[in-house]
C-alpha cells in the first residue's frame, strides 16, 4: 500500500491566512462564474449560526464576492442556461421551495414552487369544525401518526412543532386560511441537455418531498417528466442527456436508492441497510456509501457488484477524474482513531474497489471536492470538521499504483446442504404458534419438576457415596483366565493431598476368592493417579448380580466412595470337563 | 365291561405331546422323565424329552451371532491390509457423516445388534476397551460365551446327573436312524453346545444319508463356522444350495462373508436369494445392515424404507430411518417414527430417550421433560448413564447450567469413563473459572475415550491460555488426526506455526 510520502503526488497549497467555512458537501461547487476560464470556489458560509448565511466566492485564495443570503439554502449548483459565447454560468441557490438564480454574482431570477391547497380532506374538517386550539393539536396528533407527518399540511406541521405559548395564536390567525402544502425542494442536481460538453446547456432535476422533477432552465419552466418516489431525498446525481437518455440516481434518508432513466416512470430500488452518506453515479454503475462503514457498489441495474469495508467511519465521498491521465477515482473522506485515541481524517482514493492512495489528515474532513480550481486542473479542496480549509493539487507527474489487490468482496456462501421443510415441521410450527402459551406454561412447570428430579438424584448418590467430588475412580479388569487382576484407579480432584486413605474390596466367598482384599493407600497428591490391584480367583457361577464385586473407600472412619465393578461371564465348563476326565 | 370303561387319565405320552404344543416345556421333560423310569428303552418318549429340552434354550443362532475378541484378534484368515474404499467393514469411514462415533469409530447405528459392539478387527487395544453393554465391563473372550449359558443351564436343571452323556454314544447307530438323528444333532448342538461331538456326528449322519440330504450339510456348515473354519463352513453351505433355495442358507452364508470382511460378496449372496425370494424382508434387513456397516447410509435407508413398505412393524427399519433423519437435521420427522415404534409398543428407557432428544431439538419443548423422566423411571444402570448425559445436554440448552453439572456428575457416578461428559463437566468447571479441575477432567476424558477430538481440543485451547505451547500443539495435533476438518484446530494450529518460527 503507498504510504503518503510528501511532495510526490500533491502539492499543498500554503494558505497564509487560514479561510474558515461552516458549510456542507452539496453546499459547494467549482464553476467559472464570470466566463473568464478561471474557475472559482463558490461555497455558501453559514457562518455560526447567528448571522444569516452568505454566498462566498473565492478566486484562487481571495475572497472576491459575497452575496447575502436571507434564509439557509439546501443546495447550490451550477447550470448553464444559454448558448453564448461567453459561457457564463448561473448559480442556482435553492432556498425551502424557491430557487434564485445568479448570473455575474447578480441575481438573475428567481422560480418558485408554488404551494398546493388542500380541500376536502380530513384535516380541512379537522381545522374548520374544531374550536380549541389544544383539541386540534390532539387531533392532528392522531392523524399525523395515522397518516404520517409529511402527509399533512405545512400549517398543520407547523402547528405540531410549535411551543406551547404560541399556539392560541397561531390557531387563530389561521383558522380562517385555507390549508397549504409548500413543496420544499431538497435536492437539485444538474442535467445536460444536448451536449455532454462542461459548457452545455443544462436543466436543473429538482426533488420536493415526494417527486422528481425538471426545470427547463431556458424557459423556467417545469418539464413533464416526473418521477414519484417513497421516502425525502438526500442526495441526487444525473448522467446522460435530457433529450436523449438519461438516469438519475436518487437516495433517500432512509437507505433507500432509486434510478430513474427517461423511459420508464418507476425506476429500479435497492435498499441497502443503513442511512447512505454519499453516493456517485457513472455511465455502468453508481457507488453508494453507507454509515456502517461500507463501501458498495450496484449496477444501475442494481445488481451488487462489490462491497468494500472501510477502516472508518465515512464523511463524505466525490468523484475524482482526472483528464489528463483519464483515471476516475473514488474519494471517501473517512474518521479514524489512531493508537493514542484521537480520531484523525483519512483520505482514501478508490479505483474500482481497491484503494490506490491515502492521505492522512491530522483532523476528520467534513467536505471534500475535487475539479478545477483557478488554472489548476486537479485540485482537492477539503474543509475539515474545525471548519479549516485545506487545499492539494495534483501533480503533474503524480502516478497512482493501479495494480490489482486482492480485495475483500462479498463472500458467497458454499452449497450448504438445508434439509428440506417437511410437512410435519409445518404442522409443528403452527402448533407452536397457536399454543404457546400453554406449551411454555407446561415447559416452565415440567422443567422445575425435572429439576427436583435431578437434585434429589445427586443428593441420594452423594449420600450413597456413589460419588465424591474430590475423588476420580476407575477400574480395569485385566486377565483372561479364572485368575483375573483387578486395578483401580484414583485420582485426587481437591487441591489438599489425601491421606490415610483405604480401599476394600467386598466379594461373596462363594464365587470368588480375593488375595489381598485391603489394601492402604499412601498420600495421595493433588492431580495424581494411584492405583491398587488385588486378584481374583473364581469359583463357581452365579447370577450377575450376586457376581459383583464392591469396592469401598474410606479415609479414617468416613467412607469416602463406593463402587461396583460387575465381573464378566466367564466360561469355566471346558475346565470342568477337563477336571472330570482327569 | 368295554362299554364302560372310562379312560380316567390321559395317556402321559398324548401328555407330554400336548405340553410340547403348549411351550410347557417343563411338564413335558416332568412327564417323559416319568415315562422313561418305567420304561428306559422307550425310543419315542426319549425323542420327545431331547425336542422339549433342546426347544427350551432354543435361540435363533442367526441372528445372535457374535465375534468374540479371541476370534477377531487371532484369526489367522489373511485378510488384505488396504482394501478400497466401500469394500470392507473394517476400514474406518470417513469423517464427512455427522454421526457420532462409537469407541472403535463406526458411526452410531439406529440399533443395538448383537454384533455391534465386536471389536474393530485390528487393535487389541481398543479391542479389551469395547463396552459389553450387558452387565459387564468387557468384551467377550470367545464365541462360546454367549452359548455357554445354553450348555450351563442344562447341568442345574438336572438334578439326576445329565440326561445323555454324550461322550458314550455310539455315533454310529444313531447315525442312520432317520428320525432320531436329527434330533440328536438339535440336542447336542444346542442344549450341550459341545460342538466337536456335533460335528463328528455331523459327519456320520452325511455319510449314511450318502450326502443328499441338505439339511445335515447345513448342519455341517454351522459346527464348522462355529469352530471357526470359515471356507469349509462356505462349501457346505453352497453345496446345500444346489439341492435348492433355501433363505436360511442364504442368510447364513452371507453372515459368513459378513465374517470374511467380504461385504461386497454378501451383498451379492443376497442380490441372488432376492432374486429367488422377492421382496423378502429378512434379506433386504441383511442387505440395509451391511450397507450401514459400509457407511453408504442412503442405500441403507432406502433398503429399510423398503422393508417398511413391506412389513410395517419392523422395529429395526423404523428405529434406522429414525436416526438417520435425527442426524440430517430433520428432528421432526425423527419423533415422528419413534413415537410409531412407541405406539408398536416398545417401551423402554432408550425410546424415551430419543423421544425426549428429538423433540428437544424440533422445539416441541413441554413433552422433552416427560419423555426424560419415563426415560429415567425405565433406565438400568447402564443406560442411565446415557440418560443422564443427555439430561445435561437438555439442560445447557435452557439456559440452566446448574443442572447440567449436575447431570454430568450424575451421568459419572454410574460411568465413569464416559469421556464426552467428563469433557463437558471440564468446559463447565473452566467457565467457572476453575481450570485446575478443568485440565484434570480434560486429562481423564483423553484417557478414558481417546477417539474424540473435543477433548484433546480444548486442552490445546487451555494450554495455550496458560501459554504452554507445546502442549498445546501435541494436543491440536492429535485434534487434527481425529478430525482432519475441524477449522478452530487449523486455525490455532496456524498461529502457533507462526509463533514458533519466529522464535
Amino acid at each position: 500500500m503507498p504510504y503518503v510520502v510528501r511532495n510526490s503526488m500533491w502539492i499543498d497549497v500554503d494558505i497564509n491566512s487560514p479561510i474558515n467555512l461552516q458549510t456542507y458537501n452539496c453546499c459547494m461547487t467549482l464553476t467559472d462564474v464570470h466566463g473568464d476560464n478561471d474557475n472559482k470556489f463558490v461555497v455558501v458560509d453559514f457562518g455560526s449560526g447567528s448571522s444569516s448565511p452568505q454566498i462566498k466566492i473565492f478566486k484562487g485564495l481571495k475572497q472576491t464576492h459575497i452575496i447575502h443570503l436571507n434564509e439557509k439554502p439546501s443546495a447550490i449548483v451550477t447550470v448553464y442556461t444559454d448558448n453564448s459565447d461567453q459561457h457564463i454560468p448561473c448559480i442556482a441557490v435553492v432556498i425551502k421551495n424557491e430557487i434564485y438564480f445568479y448570473r455575474n454574482c447578480k441575481p438573475y431570477h428567481k422560480y418558485s414552487i408554488h404551494s398546493t391547497t388542500l380541500k376536502d380532506t380530513e384535516e380541512c374538517k379537522l381545522w374548520q369544525e374544531t374550536e380549541g386550539a389544544f383539541d386540534l393539536l390532539k387531533h392532528l396528533q392522531v392523524l399525523s401518526s395515522t397518516i404520517g407527518f409529511v402527509n399533512l399540511s405545512t400549517t398543520s406541521q407547523q402547528m405540531l412543532c410549535l411551543n406551547e405559548c404560541y399556539i392560541e395564536e397561531y390557531f387563530l390567525k389561521h383558522k380562517k386560511n385555507k390549508l397549504m402544502k409548500q413543496h420544499t425542494i431538497t435536492c437539485v442536481t444538474e442535467l445536460k441537455r444536448n451536449l455532454a460538453d462542461v459548457h452545455g446547456v443544462s436543466c436543473l432535476v429538482i426533488a420536493t418531498t415526494d417527486k422528481i422533477s425538471i426545470l427547463d432552465t431556458e424557459s423556467f419552466k417545469i418539464l413533464p417528466d416526473k418521477y414519484e418516489l417513497q421516502g425525502e431525498t438526500a442526495y441526487m446525481c444525473a448522467i446522460g442527456l435530457y433529450n436523449v437518455d438519461y438516469k438519475i440516481l436518487v437516495a433517500t434518508r432512509t437507505g433507500r436508492l432509486y434510478i430513474f432513466s427517461k423511459s420508464s416512470t418507476s425506476g429500479y430500488k435497492v435498499e441497502v441497510t443503513h442511512a447512505i452518506v454519499a453516493v456517485i453515479l457513472r455511465i455502468d454503475k453508481f457507488i453508494c456509501c453507507t454509515i456502517d462503514g461500507l463501501l458498495q457498489c450496484y449496477t444501475l441495474k442494481c445488481v451488487s457488484l462489490w462491497n468494500v469495508k472501510l477502516p472508518g467511519d465515512p464523511t463524505c465521498m466525490t468523484n475524482m477524474y482526472v483528464k489528463s491521465m483519464s483515471l476516475e477515482f473514488t474519494i471517501v473522506s473517512c474518521i479514524t482513531s489512531n493508537v493514542d485515541g484521537l480520531t484523525k481524517g483519512l483520505i482514501l482514493m478508490f479505483s474500482g474497489s481497491t484503494i490506490v492512495h491515502k492521505i492522512l489528515m491530522p483532523d476528520p474532513v467534513t467536505c471534500i471536492m475535487f475539479g478545477k480550481f483557478g488554472q489548476e486542473e486537479n485540485a482537492l479542496i477539503m474543509i475539515s470538521s474545525k471548519s479549516k480549509v485545506d487545499i492539494k493539487l495534483l501533480k503533474r507527474t503524480a502516478t497512482f499504483d493501479l495494480c490489482a489487490r486482492p480485495t475483500l468482496t462479498a463472500p458467497t456462501p458454499g452449497n450448504l446442504s438445508i434439509p428440506k421443510r417437511s410437512n410435519v415441521f409445518i404442522e409443528q410450527t403452527l402448533r407452536e404458534r397457536e399454543h404457546c402459551n400453554e406449551m411454555h406454561v407446561r415447559t416452565q412447570q415440567t422443567w422445575q419438576t425435572l429439576q427436583i428430579i435431578v437434585l434429589n438424584e445427586r443428593i441420594n448418590s452423594i449420600k450413597q457415596k456413589i460419588t465424591n467430588q474430590f475423588l476420580h475412580t476407575s477400574a480395569q479388569l485385566l486377565g483372561l483366565g479364572p485368575r483375573f487382576k483387578i486395578r483401580f484407579f484414583l485420582k485426587n480432584l481437591s487441591k489438599e493431598p489425601l491421606i490415610g486413605i483405604n480401599v476394600a474390596f467386598l466379594y461373596n466367598a462363594q464365587y470368588h476368592t480375593i488375595e489381598s482384599p485391603s489394601c492402604s493407600m499412601p498420600i495421595i497428591v493433588p492431580d495424581k493417579e494411584i492405583y491398587c490391584e488385588t486378584f481374583v480367583t473364581f469359583c463357581t457361577y452365579g447370577g450377575s448380580d450376586e457376581r459383583a464385586i464392591d469396592i469401598v473407600v474410606s479415609q479414617r472412619a468416613n467412607i469416602l466412595y463406593r463402587a461396583k465393578v460387575n465381573m464378566p461371564v466367564y466360561n469355566i465348563q471346558t475346565n470342568i470337563e477337563e477336571s472330570n476326565k482327569t | 365291561m368295554v362299554d364302560n370303561n372310562v379312560i380316567l387319565l390321559v395317556d402321559p405320552f398324548y401328555a407330554a405331546c400336548i405340553h410340547l404344543r403348549k411351550h410347557n416345556y417343563d411338564k413335558c421333560i416332568e412327564c417323559c422323565t416319568g415315562i422313561l423310569l418305567k420304561n428306559p428303552y422307550d425310543q419315542a418318549t426319549w425323542a420327545l424329552k431331547m425336542r422339549a429340552l433342546t426347544e427350551q434354550l432354543s435361540i435363533d443362532d442367526i441372528e445372535a451371532e457374535e465375534e468374540g475378541i479371541a476370534d477377531s484378534y487371532f484369526n489367522s484368515d489373511a485378510i488384505a491390509e488396504n482394501a478400497r474404499i466401500g469394500t470392507s467393514l473394517r476400514s474406518t469411514p470417513n469423517s464427512c457423516n455427522q454421526r457420532p462415533r462409537t469407541i472403535d469409530g463406526r458411526p452410531l447405528s439406529g440399533i443395538v445388534r448383537p454384533s455391534t459392539s465386536s471389536a474393530g478387527g485390528n487393535n487389541l487395544q481398543k479391542a479389551l476397551k469395547t463396552p459389553r453393554t450387558v452387565g459387564s465391563s468387557r468384551p467377550l473372550t470367545s464365541q462360546l460365551a454367549r452359548n455357554i449359558r445354553l450348555g450351563t443351564a442344562s447341568m442345574v436343571s438336572q438334578m439326576d446327573g445329565p440326561f445323555i452323556n454324550i461322550s458314550r454314544l455310539n455315533f454310529s447307530k444313531y447315525a442312520s436312524d432317520k428320525q432320531l438323528s436329527k434330533l440328536l444333532f438339535n440336542y447336542i448342538y444346542y442344549q450341550q453346545n459341545d460342538i466337536r461331538n456335533a460335528l463328528d456326528f455331523a459327519v456320520e449322519a452325511t455319510k449314511c444319508c450318502f450326502f443328499e440330504d441338505p439339511w445335515w450339510k447345513v448342519q455341517l456348515g454351522k459346527c464348522y463356522v462355529m469352530l471357526g473354519l470359515l471356507r469349509d463352513g462356505e462349501s457346505q453351505f453352497r453345496s446345500a444350495l444346489q439341492h435348492g433355495p433355501n433363505i436360511e442358507v442364504f442368510l447364513r452364508l452371507s453372515r459368513l462373508f459378513v465374517r470374511l470382511d467380504q461385504p461386497l460378496s454378501s451383498l451379492d449372496i443376497c442380490q441372488q436369494a432376492l432374486s429367488w425370494f422377492p421382496n423378502e424382508v429378512t434379506l433386504l434387513i441383511e442387505m440395509a445392515r451391511i450397507f450401514e456397516g459400509l457407511n453408504n447410509i442412503s442405500m441403507s435407508v432406502k433398503y429399510y424404507r423398503d422393508i417398511l413398505e413391506l412389513d410395517a412393524t419392523d422395529m429395526e427399519s423404523i428405529a434406522c430411518i429414525g436416526l438417520h433423519h435425527f442426524y440430517s437435521d430433520q428432528p421432526e420427522v425423527a419423533l415422528r417414527y419413534y413415537r410409531r415404534l412407541l405406539q408398536l409398543g416398545l417401551y423402554n428407557a432408550e425410546l424415551f430417550n430419543n423421544l425426549g432428544l428429538c423433540s428437544f431439538y424440533a422445539q416441541q419443548f413441554d413433552v422433552v421433560t416427560a419423555c426424560f423422566e419415563n426415560a429415567l423411571r425405565l433406565a438400568l444402570d447402564y443406560n442411565a448413564a446415557e440418560i443422564w448425559y443427555n439430561i445435561s445436554h437438555i439442560a445447557i440448552g435452557f439456559g440452566d447450567l446448574d443442572i447440567a453439572e449436575h447431570s454430568l456428575h450424575l451421568t459419572l457416578s454410574l460411568n465413569s469413563s464416559h469421556g464426552a461428559a467428563l469433557n463437558n463437566l471440564a468446559v463447565l468447571q473452566w467457565r467457572k473459572n476453575d481450570v485446575a479441575r478443568a485440565e484434570s477432567l480434560l486429562n481423564s476424558a483423553i484417557a478414558a475415550e481417546d477417539h474424540l477430538y473435543e477433548p484433546h481440543y480444548n486442552k490445546a485451547l487451555l494450554a495455550q491460555e496458560e501459554g504452554d505451547h507445546q502442549t498445546s500443539y501435541v494436543m491440536l495435533k492429535k485434534s487434527l488426526e481425529i478430525y482432519p476438518n475441524h477449522y478452530n484446530s487449523r486455525d490455532i494450529l496456524n498461529k502457533l506455526k507462526k509463533y514458533f518460527s519466529s522464535l
